[in-house]
């Protein structure tokens, strides 16, 4: 069964993309405009796949990241961003990412990283069953 | 650290200006000496010194007044002056720093004395370089940033939608070479972007007849 992917990027051009992109891989896929928005989306539903964007007005992904793997610990979160410099991989990790996709990322690495993800979760969850 | 090498010696003693000229070249400088104060502005512009040594006390034009039109000439303001000088008194010596004098040395000159203080203000002329290098560093840096940051945006948008182009164009379809194309052309740009990112050092190299562009290959670690 394919999961629900929370995608948070503050550009709606992108955010249409990746649902496009999802939903037409089968996940069932909502969207947030900012770090906040997707606090409350979170605190109605949970998701095992979230894809933030990095560098957004008011509350950034790395912040929202630190937030989120304390609200949902079986999750894989990925951070997507256009600017490498600002935030570097030793940021990511240590703010709780699994991985880090600098834009423009190839639709077809990000799909096979999600479903690679789609099923590390899997595992994890049979083990909690 | 590369430092002040051709210097300037301005002094209607020809004496003066010989002690002066035996020291430096003795000290491996190369001189300029110039001995009529009415020619010492054409003299700067013909030769471009790196330093001048500027007598005050001279007939006709005065080193106050040469270093006075010096630092408002739009090509000789940045060149540094050492006045040389029998007159220290109170006054002058105010004046001398105000007219933008960055020292002065007392006559009759000290060698030792002398080379030192040459040596305090190339190497202060040296650091000011430095620091307006990596003012330009940083300004490339921010720059780059921003247009990495900006044009990343749209280029996973147009990646995006040829990818989904693709997918939906079945083999041989009309219009799936453009959007192969789009997809790699993308990919360049994209890797161009990454280029930019990592910028540490400002390379460049000539672009069309005298004009400069940042050398990506070299400027980028990556």
């Amino acid at each position: 069964m394919k999961k629900r992917v929370l995608i948070v990027d503050d550009e709606k051009e992108i955010r249409d993309l990746f649902r496009r992109v999802l939903e037409s891989a089968g996940y069932e896929v909502e969207t947030a405009a900012s770090g906040e928005e997707a606090l409350e989306i979170i605190e109605k539903k949970k998701f095992p796949l979230l894809l933030f964007d990095l560098n957004m007005p008011g509350m950034d992904g790395i912040e929202l990241c630190k937030r989120v793997r304390t609200l949902l610990p079986i999750s894989i979160i990925f951070a997507i961003t256009g600017y490498a410099s600002l935030f570097h991989l030793h940021d990511c990790r240590q703010a709780g990412f699994d991985d880090y996709f600098i834009k423009p990322v190839s639709i077809k690495t990000l799909l096979d990283e999600v479903e690679i993800a789609s099923k590390k979760i899997d595992r994890w969850l049979d083990r909690t069953n | 650290m590369t430092l002040c090498n051709k210097v300037m010696v301005v002094d209607d003693s020809r004496v003066n200006l010989k002690i002066i000229d035996l020291i430096l070249r003795r000290a491996g400088y190369e001189t300029v000496l110039v001995a009529d104060s009415g020619s010492v502005l054409k003299a700067v512009r013909d030769s471009d010194p790196c330093l001048i040594l500027l007598d005050i006390d001279m007939p006709g034009l005065s080193g106050l007044e040469i270093c006075r039109q010096l630092k408002e000439s739009d090509d000789c303001s940045h060149i540094p002056v050492i006045f040389v000088t029998g007159n220290t008194d109170d006054a002058t010596i105010k004046k001398a720093f105000a007219l933008g004098g960055r020292d002065y040395v007392r006559k009759p000159v000290n060698e030792v004395e002398l080379l030192a203080r040459m040596l305090a203000v190339s190497v202060q002329l040296e650091l000011t370089e430095r620091l307006k290098y990596e003012e330009k560093m940083s300004g490339i840096l921010e720059l780059a940033g921003t247009i990495c940051h900006e044009f990343n945006q749209p280029l996973q948008v147009i990646l995006g939608s040829a990818e989904l182009l693709l997918q939906k164009l079945p083999v041989g379809a009309t219009g799936r070479t453009l959007a192969e194309t789009i997809v790699n052309q993308t990919c360049k740009l994209g890797e161009i972007n990454r280029k930019l990112m990592n910028i540490t050092t400002y390379e460049h190299k000539l672009y069309i007849g005298n004009s400069r562009i940042v050398d990506l290959e070299k400027a980028s670690t990556r």
